[in-house]
């Protein structure tokens, strides 16, 4: 054969075969972006709802119902600890009680109670002597971080209030000397700024308003604040947790007080968090007698440095309800 | 003169030839070729403390008819759980679907030849499976069911999570099953119909 023939020929032949060799390739068909969009949302940024004390950037799941228990104790060391307290463990500064639960996979809305952690040490200067609170919330998860940063943080939109079910004090210079109803209320809005960095390493950043209805002399009404939160997961279940709170207090109200030996600090608190699937455990130190923010943050008067911190515990459970609803779940 | 228009007659005949060429070889392709782009699988274990139940209708597969090679891939991030913290538990901690986005198998059928007709065939599926990015081989026996030109393809087998590397919290050894029953069921359409 003329070899200018034979080329034809062979095209022809590879172009039999080329679909063989397609068809071997069938990954090819698909398209990995369609099936899998890089932007995806960042998930578990952290474990919980809430670091120690602040909230975390998570709203809960759709139809989840957390129970969430919250406990303080009293100084560890100083002054008010010690083996006569054993180290604390005597006296519980506040006690917590709350129900979560996952309108949205966005909004979640919560009710609880906390004890109040009134200040018993500076009763002649009671600018703190609020107790019996019961709270409202609401967490709106406004955007998600994604996988390809397309989004680079997450952030979440946190409001609460609380109302102060306890007798009106009768000293007209407490904060507890109740005029009106509305005297027994404060309100927190926090925007929740939150970036996961590694699979390990996740920090937000709180910046906080706190309106409080009824102050005592000297204390301010209105309160800006600013929060850190960190978390870092060191194996599967387990992780450090932790926030602090700089409130920006004036300087008036800083220098009244300090007048009258009452001296505030920035509620540090420090966690382990042990998370099982629907559990979720963390032991705490922290030198905030309060586990409210809207206590915590204008009323933390006790010093690390002098064995102000006490030790405390977190505990909540996630139950789902309604759980065949989710999705359209088939047989 | 004539070396020219010989040229100009062999630049036809090829152009004709390759037109040829690509057409039926586009042709033979998709019709050969079948492909599902709603491809359902779901998993199953059954533990003391809680049962683990998920599915995704999201995943896509294509079969060849001609050579019997089957293709699967599965966005592990559409897996649904009737239990929100156990999907998100499920991507960060067991499959870490942000570093494996996707369960991928390819293989061969066997058990039936060609032309087939309509009727049902129990057929075998020799391939391999990569889940949490590491690879084994499987062979699992299924059903192809072939019926006025659409296939439907069925399959149940176990897989074993330490095969695929993917590790249970010691805190939670009793509580998660080792093993897990994975289910799959697609309908297929002849390619150059989609």
């Amino acid at each position: 054969m003329h070899p200018i023939k034979t080329i034809p020929l062979v095209m022809l032949l590879a172009a039999c075969a080329s679909p063989l060799f397609a068809q071997q390739n069938l990954s090819g068909l698909f398209s990995d972006s369609t099936l899998n969009p890089p932007n995806q949302p960042v998930l578990g940024t952290f474990s919980s709802p809430f670091i120690v004390n602040a909230q975390s950037n998570e709203t809960l799941h759709k139809h989840d119902l957390n129970f969430y228990i919250s406990h303080r104790f009293d100084d560890i060391a100083g002054k008010y600890g010690g083996v006569k307290t054993l180290f604390g463990l005597d006296n519980a500064t506040d006690v917590m009680i709350s129900f979560q639960y996952g309108i949205s996979n966005r909004l979640t809305v919560g009710i609880g109670r906390f004890k109040g952690a009134p200040e018993v040490r500076y009763l002649k200067v009671p600018f703190n002597t609020i107790s019996q609170l019961w709270y409202g919330e609401l967490k709106y998860r406004l955007l998600q971080q994604t996988e390809d940063n397309s989004m680079p943080l997450a952030v979440t939109l946190y409001g609460n209030a609380l109302a102060s079910s306890m007798a009106v004090n009768e000293n007209p210079s407490s904060d507890a000397h109740f005029n009106n109803f509305g005297d027994r209320w404060s309100f927190m809005a926090q925007a929740i700024i939150a970036r996961k960095f590694s699979n390990k390493i996740s920090f937000e950043v709180i910046p906080t308003y706190l309106r409080r209805n009824y102050v005592a002399f000297g204390d301010v009404n209105n309160m800006f604040a600013l929060g850190v939160g960190g978390r870092w997961q060191f194996n599967r279940t387990m992780a450090i947790v932790a926030d602090a709170f700089i409130p920006f207090r004036s300087q008036s109200s800083r220098n009244y007080f300090i007048s009258n030996g009452i001296v505030f600090y920035v509620p540090i608190s420090i966690g382990w968090e042990i998370v099982v699937d629907g559990h979720d455990f963390n032991i705490n130190f922290t030198n905030a007698n309060a586990i409210s923010a809207n206590q915590m943050i204008p009323y933390t008067t006790r010093n690390w440095g002098k064995g102000g911190f006490r030790w405390g515990f977190n505990l909540s459970r996630t139950f789902t309800l309604f759980e065949g609803t989710r999705h359209n779940w088939k047989k | 003169m004539i070396c020219k228009i010989f040229r100009e007659k062999y630049k036809r005949l090829l152009l004709f030839l390759f037109g040829i060429a690509f057409i039926s070889s586009a042709y033979a392709q998709s019709n050969d070729i079948f492909i599902c782009k709603d491809a359902f699988i779901s998993f199953f274990s059954s533990a003391p403390v809680e049962n683990i139940a998920a599915q995704t209708n999201q995943a896509v597969s294509a079969i060849n008819m001609k050579t019997g090679d089957v293709y699967f891939k599965v966005p592990m991030r559409t897996f649904q759980f009737k239990r929100g913290l156990m999907q998100q538990h499920f991507n960060t901690e067991y499959l870490e679907t942000d570093k494996y986005p996707f369960a991928i198998f390819k293989g061969k059928l066997s058990g039936f030849t060609l032309p087939v007709n309509d009727g049902t065939y129990p057929v075998t599926v020799d391939g391999q499976l990569t889940i949490h990015g590491v690879t084994k081989e499987y062979a699992v026996p299924g059903t192809l069911e072939v019926k006025n030109g659409q296939i439907t393809a069925g399959t149940s087998f176990n897989i074993s999570l330490a095969d695929h590397h993917i590790k249970i919290p010691a805190i939670l050894n009793h509580n998660i099953a080792e093993v897990l029953a994975i289910k799959v069921k697609a309908a297929y359409s002849p390619m150059n119909k989609n």
